[in-house]
């Protein structure tokens, strides 16, 4: 057998042709901006709002940490998506659809059925919606360690923080044996105290699920990288344990709708079907896996979708499932009444679309859905 | 991400990002144009990232297919084996013979080798970076692995 860790001396060293193209590329980089370039106004904006949050942030997170009581008395178990369901990647209003696992005036008597702890970090579910293809958690996370004051997040497209960002590794299985994962293997959120973070996971299922049921849930990491940790190397601050909850819950069959599609695009790609929920649109499709020549075609096409007014729903990533490639879309809380749908010869091709009329220019191919 | 971040990740990168151009392209001068410009693609679209610790992957799959882009570009005008003028370049006399054999090998077998053993990535994280099956993978690395011990005329020590 070939032994992996035998083969460190066998990679080239790099050229210096291509290690000077590398550097140059590199430094010309560090004296442009990421993304749509930033007016000097907006950087302004933005320098004046990042101050405004972060003096308020001191303030507020100052007085909580200083006054431990009253952080512990406001509500947060049955009201954490609440907090976090604007910020979240995949996000929407869940409050008013959503399962209270545990609520508010009750946490204390019942947390015990859906809180776990292990390595000394505490897990408690709260709120749980499922679409049938995912199911949405909602959980407070506490940490004897601390240090939650330090986790860093998402940024915005001006830069700003959206989300905050724990890692939360593992997934489950339905009673009916059915496996959901944990989409990006992390929980968004808000981070309450130095010993407390509150966020959204949002679970996948490899098959649909329908009605109600049970999950059980393991997590087996959670962790976050801090300010000063290194990037790229190894989750800063990790816990490595067994986290099991058994999660009831109920599938929303009013806000969700499956759409046959059936539509050959051209040499074997094809759209089958999409399911759209308040939350995310999935898309199935197949794929030669091959061109004639032997190439990776099916590395280099993927979709866009755009609702009727042409807002973008972001694309969230795709898997192969069986023989069917898996794309999912973020929907945002954007009303949905036909779904405009392009296909592109290349990956980035989607992706690197302006706007829908760029699409629209880049697509070989593109069909539009009625969903209501 | 933040671009300080973004250029200390793509540094810790670039040997990995060095050794998949390779395994496409196989020539320095191609290898240098398709990391160019995949850095600045991703530079560019650094919003689009979702999480941070997806930057590799996300990064070796934006340069994979800077790669393809440039191949497909060369074969609209000669066959690319024959474009390449270079293919046998000055750094060869140190490459060794293990990495002289990888080079020989199929391209879909190539571009996984490469991932897995000389860049460490695991199966799961080959799938995803280049959108297979894991069996798939893991089937073509077998595959791989067997015309390796076929090339190298049985030298099980260069293997083990």
């Amino acid at each position: 057998m070939l032994k992996k860790e035998n083969w460190s001396e066998v990679a080239p060293e790099i050229s210096e042709v291509f290690h000077e193209r590398f550097d140059e590329t590199l430094n010309n980089l560090s004296d442009m901006q990421t993304g749509k370039n930033k007016s000097k106004s907006k950087v302004r904006k933005w320098v004046t709002a990042v101050a405004s949050t972060a003096a308020a942030l001191v303030l507020s997170t100052g007085f909580l940490m200083a006054n431990p009581v009253l952080a512990a008395k406001i509500p947060i178990i049955g009201k954490i998506f609440e907090r976090v369901e604007d910020k979240v990647t995949y996000s929407g209003d869940f409050k008013d659809k959503a399962d209270v696992l545990v609520a508010v005036e009750e946490a204390e008597a019942v947390s015990a059925v859906y809180s776990v702890e292990d390595q000394g970090v505490t897990f408690t579910a709260s709120e749980v919606y499922c679409d049938g293809h995912s199911l949405y958690l909602t959980a407070k996370v506490e940490s004897k360690d601390g240090g939650f004051t330090d986790m860093t997040g998402y940024a915005n497209d001006d830069g700003t923080e959206r989300v905050k960002h724990m890692y939360a590794w593992g997934g489950g299985r339905t009673a009916q044996g059915i496996t959901g994962e944990n989409n990006g293997q992390s929980l968004e959120g808000d981070v309450i105290d130095d010993n407390t973070f509150v966020g959204m996971m949002k679970i996948d299922f490899d098959e649909v699920v329908s009605e109600e049921g049970v999950f059980d849930l393991e997590l087996t990491m959670l962790g976050f990288d801090g300010v000063n940790d290194q990037i790229d190397i190894d989750v800063g601050h990790r816990y490595d344990g067994s986290w099991k909850l058994t999660i009831p819950y109920t599938v929303d069959t009013q806000n969700t709708k499956t759409i046959e599609v059936n539509e050959d695009i051209k040499d074997g790609f094809s759209i089958n079907k999409v399911f759209i929920s308040p939350y995310q649109l999935i898309m199935y499709s197949s794929a030669p896996y091959e061109t004639p020549e032997g190439e990776y075609l099916s590395q280099d096409f993927e979709f866009g979708a755009y609702n009727q007014d042409g807002e973008e729903l972001q694309w969230g990533g795709a898997i192969l499932v069986g023989d069917q490639w898996v794309s999912r879309f973020t929907v945002k809380g954007l009303d949905v009444s036909k779904l405009q749908i392009f296909f592109g010869e290349e990956f980035l091709s989607m992706i690197k679309a302006e706007n829908i009329d760029d699409a629209k220019e880049k697509a070989i191919w593109s069909t539009e859905i009625d969903v209501k | 991400m933040e671009k300080e971040a973004f250029i200390e990740a793509a540094r810790k990168s670039e040997k990995t990002m060095y050794h998949v151009a390779m395994s496409i392209l196989k020539n320095d001068a191609d290898c240098a144009d398709a990391v160019q410009q995949a850095l600045m693609l991703a530079f560019e679209k650094l919003h689009t990232l979702k999480q941070e610790r997806f930057f590799k992957t996300w990064m070796i799959r934006i340069l994979i297919n800077e790669c393809y882009r440039i191949k497909r570009y060369h074969k609209k005008y000669l066959p690319y084996e024959e474009y390449v003028p270079d293919d046998r370049t000055w750094e060869q006399d140190n490459y060794t013979e293990l990495y002289l054999t990888i080079k020989e090998l199929p391209e879909k077998q190539r571009i996984l080798v490469t991932l897995y053993y000389l860049d460490g990535y695991s199966v799961k994280e080959v799938a995803d970076i280049m959108k297979m099956k894991e069996g798939t993978v893991k089937s073509r690395l077998s595959k791989a692995r067997q015309m390796l011990r076929l090339r190298l005329d049985g030298e099980e020590k260069v293997l083990c």
